[in-house]
């Protein structure tokens, strides 16, 4: 029997068995509608990219929790409705960060006067984290153009900004709790 | 769900059925078959790594309960070796002794590996449980066990017992969930 004329559940079932060939029938029946979801939600194509790829890794991973004698097509949304909500969660956490902390106090290392300087913090970090950085917040590039810059991907670009930008809070966190115990 | 959530769910579930046209890009969709194609078969090594990692832990802490080659890191008194030596003799002792330290490992790797892994493992079971008891062997001569050709030889031939009957075990287990699953 052709794996053509199969549902999605019985795919689905041999994909749990291991078919690779049922999951590309799967994958073609059914990506574009992932596709559109993830694009509707999520704008920056490179990490909608990375999320319509999450969502498929997510589905290889969870796939022996699949009960066949449930219809495919609402699961596979579960997933990829929770795989989008958890990027969009962790996108506005970093912006809120961005926002929050960082740069506000780029902004305001900018002016001798003010009490928070963040040039000595941003001068220990790794070399390439401390240029992500600075491209970052004070040329304002965006991830892609660090990327071309770096000669790397803008994922890795992300990844090096929010390591950087993780130190630089334990810097200052290090340097407010030795202020407070020399008062 | 809450009625408010349902409402959304099933808005969100609607417009999902409606994006049968959105193009996915070649390069995105090669780049998702060929991860899942690598996670469907994986590489006998990687899988020798993990199961070669579980087995030092857990083979490890075996020899606090069953000294082999009289390795005995935990010092102490009380083994299954002993039992086994008594009521059985030298030769049953080793080869009961090597299917406790790699049955015991591999059945500990199943835990952590995929239906994949584990159907790869089974594929090269034999490589794979001869290497894992090869080293084995190795470190205990390493640490001073005083290895007899023949004992070892037993001991070797009890872990590939152990590591097939484990493998078997596993396989069996993550076979038949997912077939349960079916038939619910």
């Amino acid at each position: 029997m052709s794996l053509q004329n199969l549902s999605d559940e019985e795919l689905m079932a041999r994909y749990q068995l291991g078919s690779g060939e049922a999951f590309s029938l799967l994958y073609d029946r059914h990506a574009s509608k992932v596709f559109g979801f993830v694009k509707k939600r999520i704008t920056e194509p490179q990490l909608a990219s990375e999320v319509f790829q999450e969502v498929f890794l997510k589905l290889h991973r969870s796939k022996h929790l699949y009960n066949n004698t449930l219809p495919y097509l609402p699961w596979l949304f579960s997933i990829s409705r929770s795989v989008v909500l958890d990027a969009v969660k962790v996108e506005k956490r970093r912006s809120s960060e961005v926002r929050g902390l960082d740069l506000d106090r780029f902004e305001s290392a900018q002016r001798p006067a003010d009490s928070y300087n963040l040039q000595p913090h941003i001068a220990l970090l790794p070399s390439v984290q401390r240029d992500a950085v600075e491209l970052r917040y004070i040329s304002e590039k965006t991830f892609e153009e660090i990327a071309s810059v770096l000669n790397t991907s803008p994922v890795n670009v992300r990844q090096l900004i929010s390591r950087g930008i993780k130190r630089i809070k334990e810097l200052v966190s290090e340097g407010d709790s030795y202020e407070r115990r020399q008062k | 769900m809450s009625g408010d959530k349902n409402k959304t769910w099933i808005k969100d579930y609607e417009e999902f059925l409606e994006y049968s046209s959105a193009g996915v890009p070649a390069d995105l969709s090669q780049g998702v078959s060929n991860q899942i194609a690598g996670l469907l078969d994986p590489s006998p090594w990687m899988v020798f790594a993990k199961t070669l990692g579980i087995h030092a832990l857990v083979g490890f802490t075996s020899l606090s309960f069953c000294h082999q080659f009289e390795v005995n890191p935990f010092n102490t008194t009380r083994s299954l070796d002993n039992w086994f030596m008594s009521t059985l003799g030298h030769g049953p002792c080793m080869i009961i002794c090597g299917i406790i330290f790699v049955g015991l490992s591999v059945l500990a790797a199943g835990h952590f590996l995929t239906l994949e892994e584990t159907r790869s493992l089974r594929k090269t079971g034999f490589p794979q449980t001869f290497a894992l008891a090869s080293i084995s062997l190795l470190l205990f001569a390493t640490v001073g066990a005083e290895l007899a050709l023949t004992f070892a030889g037993l001991w070797l031939l009890g872990a590939l017992i152990g590591g097939f009957i484990a493998t078997e075990a596993i396989w069996q287990f993550k076979y038949a969930r997912i077939q349960r699953l079916q038939k619910i």
